[in-house]
């Protein structure tokens, strides 16, 4: 018999079927890859402007995937007020997460650096565990729990980053990159081929 | 439900049987978890066929239990599903018919 529980696990299903499309993953593996890019030690605009493209472009594969990819092949749902209540956090610490990337991108490019007085180890045990935060923040709400991995490796790169005056920082964050996007794609590739999609004219008659 | 002859027995309550069958049980407990879904969704989550899916939610409908609303998404056409007062309230009174039927049952 249907219990609470039972309720709760059937919702945290189809909570969890949104996840399989890969999109959240490409989305933080090109974010890394952008940001990886930008945090290069090279002053040319050519650079900083791919990082930055990388990461709007971070955003439109998520968009356009969900419309062309998931939607078409899994169906859409409107989840209860429990849920969506989880969504808004959600919602709120990504738009802040965005907003902070881009900051910093653009503090790196006119040499803002960190506050020079703070040993850098400190300060990249800072950057560290606000990363950590953020994304630890999101992965509990969104009950996703490969976004604590990609979370973790944003962070170390990030520390990394602030406290070594190399850029083992920025490639660590490129290479975190590079392996987070090729995981979304094989997730994507996977999920494509598990629910193919149906013919329109399948979907919308006789009911 | 059969009834047990037993004059003594508690009485059954009764069962809805439009809910109590399998794949209709499936399709509201997915119903009832979310605010609303499309016809599209609903059939990846319970695997039905789509002319399962298309009979049952077409009894559950005429039952009162599922609003079926065609609207229109970047001019394609989009069907979504969600329960109705009553169809909570009917799945509401289904689980705690048969919490007491089971619980009713004699101890091994």
């Amino acid at each position: 018999m249907a219990t609470n529980t039972d309720f709760q696990r059937i919702e945290k299903k189809v909570w969890a079927s949104y996840f399989q499309d890969g999109l959240w993953d490409l989305f933080m593996g090109l974010l890394m890859l952008g940001m990886g890019i930008t945090a290069l030690t090279d002053e040319r605009p050519a650079v900083y402007a791919t990082g930055f493209a990388i990461i709007a472009l971070s955003v439109l594969v998520f968009s356009i995937g969900k419309r062309l990819i998931t939607y078409p092949r899994i169906g859409r749902v409107k989840f209860g007020f429990y849920r969506k209540k989880k969504q808004r956090k959600v919602m709120i610490i990504v738009g802040f997460c965005v907003i902070l990337g881009l900051f910093g991108s653009v503090m790196g490019y006119f040499g803002l650096t960190p506050n020079k007085e703070l040993p850098d180890a400190i300060a990249a045990l800072i950057f560290g565990i606000v990363f950590l935060a953020i994304f630890g923040s999101m992965a509990y709400f969104m009950e996703f729990n490969r976004l604590y991995a990609y979370g973790l490796l944003l962070a170390i790169s990030m520390a990394l980053e602030v406290a070594l005056d190399s850029s083992v920082g920025s490639f660590t964050m490129l290479v975190s990159g590079a392996i987070t996007v090729f995981v979304g794609v094989l997730i994507t590739l996977r999920f494509m081929r598990k629910y193919p999609r149906l013919v329109r004219g399948d979907l919308d008659s006789d009911v | 439900m059969s009834e047990t002859g037993n004059e003594s027995a508690p009485p059954i309550p009764n069962i809805d049987r439009i809910v109590h069958e399998p794949a209709r049980l499936m399709i509201l407990a997915h119903l009832y978890v979310v605010e609303s879904a499309d016809f599209l969704f609903l059939m990846r989550q319970t695997e039905l066929t789509f002319g399962n899916l298309s009979s049952h939610l077409s009894k559950l409908e005429d039952a009162g239990y599922v609003s079926i609303e065609k609207e229109f998404l970047s001019k394609k056409p989009h069907t979504m599903l969600r329960l109705t007062d009553e169809g909570r309230s009917a799945f509401g009174q289904y689980r705690q018919s048969m919490k007491q039927v089971l619980d009713e049952l004699p101890g091994q």
